[in-house]
């Protein structure tokens, strides 16, 4: 016989106020809990994307799209970028590292990336298994992709058009598996990487021999068939980051003479310090028809956005769990009418005043302490369920793991169960067992 | 032993309540007799350490019982005094086992199963240990009533009208078991009444 077990069995009499404080209050905790862990790992996931990048440079248009497009592939891209402007960027002094982007295609619910080696290396991917991507058509991929689609080392797969499901396939090459990255927890998981001229090659078959088809926005153009051998040489080399840039001896040409010059969607670059900041940005959006954005600030843009419903649900949380002290302070307040004379019971059985006292506040902080991990316990297997549902791999939410913060709503919880058994507790005792038992 | 000097007790400054001396030996069974509103309830709760009086002193086994304060009077209350009261009032979520077990629990003794189960079977009730209150007769609810109160051993065995709500029955079994049990345990035993029944059964008398 204890304090708790006393608890235990007066909650248990009155089920159903208890059923209805523990639902409420479980609801409260539960949305914040869920609040918690999707901004923690929606923030983690948009952290360790843009980790390491200063800035997107890419077609002109609207700088959180192009984060989105480049950084964390969920949006569209903002268009294409001529190579020879992409050369200029990737030559300027303030650029220490220089990642080129070829979006516009997909294997079914994943995105191809034409890149370099400088991809993985910016990523700080490491290969599971096989070798880096080198000649066309040769493809590393992310973890998640090779556990999705079940992808072995040597297995091939065509690629198709645009950036959702259901595009028209490039049936002419097949990509082929060289290479599968060990997780990285990073948008790399879910990504198909191969090298530009890849991306380019795919393209220029299709257009060589049939109509020309509809390009969509910020799809990666072709390369035009009659591109002297040397020049994609150097381009190839550059784009895997063997060559050095600087030693390119093609002059860039004038981009409106020459229609079939290769294109590309992005670039993703690192400064050399971080005075660049403020310049690199300037120059290219006044001197060139090119933009580039800072993932920092556009991330804070995007969860600022978020953060007004993330705020909203906060109250709405807060209210519930207001409603709830109410709710467990109102049934221990009436259920201590009724048992009144049991308390006096008590006493009368050498209960000091205080066993009384924490009789009350024990039954409260029970209540909410079963709450608090029933509210855990579903918002955790909500989340999960969320993730399983997700459609978009990028930023799948999972209810598997746990924050350490976690612990302050348990302790906000007892916290709870504290306020709202605290006045029922103090009329307990003072409880006057003479006169309730005189006047029962 | 119980003994009571010049206890008086007021109520809001105007009713007052003189009670006569009263000295009860260690072992010995009384009854206290009066009509309703003599004040029997007040009398009983003062020897039984739940009210003190406006004046006067109470000594039980030789402690001046409202010398003790808070805390000390409860513990001396739940491991010296035994209260039957009128109604059962068990907890009614605990069975009777528990019931009888947290007897114990709340004068803060050790827990002992062993002599809960004891005193149960001795009041006829060791197939009930399992059953919650509302599963009983009112009979047989006062019998755990009375496991309860004498399951701590105590010196005094204190019961507030044990019979008004019993037949012509139960009253003589439930007497029979107050007897028995406070023989049982030493006890002295203090039974307020004014059930005809029950004064025939007892010759020491207290009249207010």
């Amino acid at each position: 016989m204890n304090l708790l077990k006393l608890s235990w069995y007066n909650l248990k009499a009155n089920i159903l106020s208890t059923l209805l404080n523990v639902l409420l209050l479980s609801f409260g905790i539960g949305i914040i809990a869920l609040l918690m862990l999707a901004s923690d790992q929606i923030g983690k996931k948009l952290e360790s994307n843009a980790k390491g990048v200063d800035a997107v440079v890419g077609a002109k248009g609207s700088p959180l799209q192009l984060i989105l497009s480049s950084i964390y592939q969920i949006d569209n891209p903002t268009g294409n970028i001529k190579q020879s402007e992409a050369q200029m960027i990737m030559r300027n002094q303030a650029v220490k590292l220089a990642v080129p982007l070829g979006l516009g295609d997909s294997y079914e619910q994943f995105r191809i990336v034409g890149t370099n080696a400088k991809y993985a290396e910016l990523y700080e991917l490491t290969l599971a298994e096989g070798k880096p991507f080198d000649t066309l058509f040769e493809v590393n991929i992310g973890a998640t992709v090779a556990k999705v689609k079940h992808l072995k080392i040597g297995d091939s797969f065509h690629g198709s058009h645009g950036l959702v499901e259901g595009g028209e396939e490039h049936h002419e090459h097949n990509y082929k598996v060289v290479g599968i990255f060990k997780e990285s927890g990073s948008i790399a998981d879910n990504l198909v990487l191969t090298s530009m001229p890849s991306i380019w090659a795919m393209h220029t078959e299709s257009t060589a021999h049939e109509a020309p088809h509809k390009h969509q926005q910020g799809e990666v153009e072709t390369m035009g068939p009659d591109a002297g051998f040397e020049e994609s040489k150097l381009v190839h080399d550059q784009f895997h980051g063997e060559a050095p840039l600087e030693e390119t001896t093609t002059p860039v040409p004038a981009p409106i003479e020459n229609q079939n010059e290769p294109e590309i969607t992005s670039i993703l670059i690192k400064y050399r310090s971080p005075v660049s900041v403020v310049t690199f940005p300037r120059f290219v959006n006044t001197q060139t028809n090119m933009q580039a954005a800072s993932p920092a600030q556009e991330s804070a843009r995007l969860f600022s956005l978020i953060g007004v419903g993330v705020k909203a649900m906060q109250w709405f949380a807060g209210l519930i769990i207001i409603i709830s002290i109410f709710s467990v302070f109102i049934s221990l307040y009436n259920s201590l009418k009724e048992r009144k004379y049991d308390l006096a019971i008590i006493r009368t059985m050498g209960a000091p005043r205080s066993k009384v006292f924490l009789l009350i506040i024990t039954e409260g902080l029970l209540l909410a302490i079963i709450a608090t991990f029933i509210g855990l316990l579903w918002s955790h297997g909500a989340l999960e369920f969320i993730g399983h549902n997700q459609d978009t791999e990028q930023t799948k939410l999972t209810g598997l793991t746990f924050l350490k913060d976690e612990w302050k709503l348990i302790f906000g919880g007892l916290v709870i169960g504290l306020i709202a058994s605290v006045i029922p507790a103090i009329q307990a005792y003072k409880v006057d067992i003479s006169r309730t038992l005189a006047n029962s | 032993m119980i003994s009571i000097n010049s206890v008086k007790q007021f109520y809001n400054g105007a009713t007052q309540l003189h009670f006569n001396d009263w000295l009860v030996n260690s072992g010995e069974h009384w009854l206290m007799l009066g009509g309703s509103g003599t004040g029997k309830t007040t009398l009983l709760h003062i020897i039984s350490g739940l009210l003190k009086p406006t004046e006067g002193n109470v000594n039980i086994e030789g402690t001046d019982l409202y010398s003790l304060k808070g805390a000390d009077l409860d513990h001396f209350r739940g491991r010296n005094i035994g209260v039957i009261f009128q109604q059962p009032h068990l907890i009614k979520n605990l069975n009777v086992l528990n019931n009888v077990i947290a007897a114990q629990y709340f004068a803060g003794l050790k827990e002992d199963k062993k002599r809960a189960l004891e005193v149960l079977e001795s009041l006829g009730l060791s197939s009930k240990t399992k059953s919650l209150p509302a599963e009983l007769s009112q009979g047989q609810m006062q019998r755990v009533a009375i496991a309860r109160a004498v399951v701590n051993h105590p010196k005094i065995v204190i019961a507030d009208e044990p019979t008004s709500s019993l037949d012509d029955e139960n009253t003589d079994s439930v007497l029979k078991l107050l007897e028995e049990q406070a023989e049982r345990n030493k006890a002295t035993l203090v039974i307020a009444t004014h059930d005809e029944r029950v004064k025939k059964r007892l010759t020491r008398q207290y009249m207010l």
